[in-house]
């Protein structure tokens, strides 16, 4: 029984059917070292994956001498001493330490503003009908074809007239607008699959609309809502174009420091791999904490 | 039957919680694109009054070989970069899921480079490339100039674009793989299908919408490319990785020709809608197998 009742879960998270056991031997051992060659043409290619970031976080331990006199792999061999040295003056240096504050205060309410309000719209298209409805949510995926470039001029000259080009609020406003049809269209697909019967119910029990949408919807739409927020997080937190341009020195994040700093002091790694490493490191800790639901959101909602 | 007036008040309260999206994509995606418009018939430097110049910026970039070149450059570095993701992913993918122990791990590991930014990771790719210093030639006992070659600039910072791509790509051709029921398989091995036949026939038809999905978002943004490009070459050498987004970027905002930036934005999102368009039509005929 309980086998039964667990079924339809497991069967939604594992794809195909693990083949089963052959009893041969000749078989199984060929069915082996398939298993064999999988696992080291994923090694080989893990390796790959992993040397580039691993010699950046070896090269940010490093003393700038160590790195100018040998290559970062020669710790394996000559063991050197490691040190922090890079990371504590960079960040010293107060146009890093402002950076990495402007990149969270940018990517905080960026992310947040595209997920409520990308979800409140994607609710009203998934589950309120009215004249124009389909036209509009047909226009708004359309424009995920649009290029950042059509826009960063227009706007350019928008937030000079208003008088807040340059502000870190220059660099949300974007971040948000140009976030909002993807997160409309990934959420739509998402909530349309929420069982009409609960929408009903609500209603029938004379639920408006916000209430339905913070009571049922919400709650419901987890997954999608943790993978959209992740991939406006990653966008924002690593996009270099749009605060290049919409962004003055004091409203700079991370990313443009760091180009600010190869520009001046040309490839002195000691700044770039820890300034590197410095901005993968969030982003990586905020993916891997939500990883989990990023995947089982792109399943349901992307795809669909 | 639903009467009028609930129906009228129906549609104020979703154009009222709607608001917000409609005015920040109206105000930032579809009116520039109008103003963007409006903008190629003029000559402009940001500062002083522009000046209607009717169609002058269209026939100068059409006939200004950097032009040619950085859509040239562009294309063919999404014709290096999407094929290769594409079948990478989609075999890393098939790999993965085979389920066997540490699987998760690898997932793990290959999605890093894409979560990192791609500015940081430029940075990192071009000090590997360096001649002297770099740890690749280091490995092949070659001075080879990478970055700074005609032939194998582009190639290189296509190279770091794949490498940073092939975890996410994979990603969604995994969450297509765990959508395909699994009685399909079994049927196709009681049947005595060989592998290669069930793949063909049913695992590759089944992920058609994702394909459609990694192929349309893909083409879109590697049209876009700018960061990798930025970080590794600068556009170098002599224009041989000028993509079209450094070309527009140089245009609007380092020489100030506002007029002749907006027109290759113009140029940019036509080639887009085209190429998108034409994605739409050749999925439409094919996908035919619906998931129910």
């Amino acid at each position: 029984m309980t086998t039964l009742q667990s079924a339809p879960a497991t069967a939604a998270l594992s794809p195909a059917p693990p083949a089963r056991r052959s009893p041969g031997l000749l078989k199984r051992l060929a069915g082996r070292s398939t298993g064999g060659l999988v696992r080291l043409g994923l090694l080989i290619i893990a390796l790959f994956w992993m040397v580039p970031t691993l010699g950046l976080l070896v090269s940010s331990l490093r003393k700038p001498l160590d790195i100018q006199a040998s290559g970062w792999w020669s710790i394996f061999t000559a063991p050197a001493s490691l040190t922090l040295h890079n990371y504590t003056s960079l960040l010293a240096n107060p146009a890093i330490s402002r950076s990495v504050a402007n990149s969270i205060m940018i990517t905080v309410p960026a992310t947040l503003l595209v997920v409520i309000i990308g979800a409140l719209a994607a609710y009203i298209f998934a589950w309120v009908e009215f004249p124009g409805r389909d036209v509009v949510f047909l226009i708004v995926v359309g424009l995920l074809v649009v290029p950042i470039q059509v826009a960063l001029i227009p706007v350019t000259d928008l937030f000079a007239k208003v008088g807040i080009f340059g502000s870190i609020a220059s660099v949300v406003l974007f971040h948000v607008a140009f976030g909002l049809p993807f997160a409309i269209f990934l959420l739509r697909n998402f909530f349309a699959q929420i069982p009409q019967e609960l929408l009903e119910a609500a209603r029938l029990d004379g639920a408006g609309e916000l209430r339905l949408f913070t009571r049922v919807v919400l709650p419901l739409g987890g997954p999608a809502i943790a993978s959209l927020a992740i991939f406006q997080f990653l966008w924002v937190w690593n996009d270099m174009l749009v605060a290049l341009i919409f962004a003055n020195s004091s409203a700079a994040p991370l990313t443009v420091a760091l180009t600010e700093q190869t520009r001046q002091f040309g490839t002195n790694i000691d700044v770039l791999s820890s300034g590197a490493f410095l901005s993968m490191i969030i982003p990586l800790v905020v993916f891997f904490a939500f990883q989990r639901q990023f995947v089982s959101g792109l399943t349901a909602g992307a795809l669909k | 039957m639903i009467s009028l007036r609930v129906r009228r008040r129906e549609t104020a309260v979703a154009y009222t919680l709607l608001t917000p999206s409609l005015v920040g994509i109206g105000l930032f995606l579809v009116l520039p694109v109008f103003v963007v418009l409006w903008l190629s018939l003029r000559q402009w430097d940001l500062v002083s009054p522009s000046t209607f110049v009717g169609l002058r910026n269209y026939r100068d970039i059409l006939s200004d070989p950097a032009v040619g070149n950085s859509f040239a450059v562009t294309a063919l570095f999404t014709a290096m970069v999407i094929p290769v993701q594409t079948v990478l992913g989609l075999g890393v993918a098939l790999l993965l899921n085979r389920r066997l122990p540490g699987s998760a791990f690898f997932r793990a590991l290959y999605i890093v480079p894409w979560i990192c930014a791609p500015l940081a990771l430029g940075v990192v790719w071009k000090w590997m490339f360096d001649p002297t210093d770099g740890v690749l030639n280091a490995i092949i006992g070659h001075r080879i100039t990478w970055l700074s070659s005609e032939n194998l600039a582009l190639p290189s910072v296509a190279a770091v674009s794949v490498w940073s791509q092939v975890g996410y790509v994979s990603l969604f051709f995994l969450a297509g793989l765990s959508a395909v029921p699994g009685h399909l398989y079994e049927a196709a091995r009681i049947d005595g299908a060989s592998a290669v036949r069930t793949f063909w026939h049913i695992t590759l038809p089944l992920l058609r919408p994702t394909t459609f999905f990694i192929l349309v978002t893909g083409i879109i943004s590697s049209f876009q490319v700018f960061d990798t490009v930025y970080a590794m070459t600068s556009g170098g050498p002599a224009g041989h990785t000028d993509v079209i987004a450094s070309h527009i970027y140089q245009e609007a905002f380092v020489d100030f020709r506002l007029g002749r930036a907006a027109a290759l934005a113009v140029a940019l999102l036509v080639v887009l809608v085209m190429v998108t368009v034409a994605q739409q039509l050749w999925f439409r005929r094919r996908i035919t197998y619906e998931l129910g």
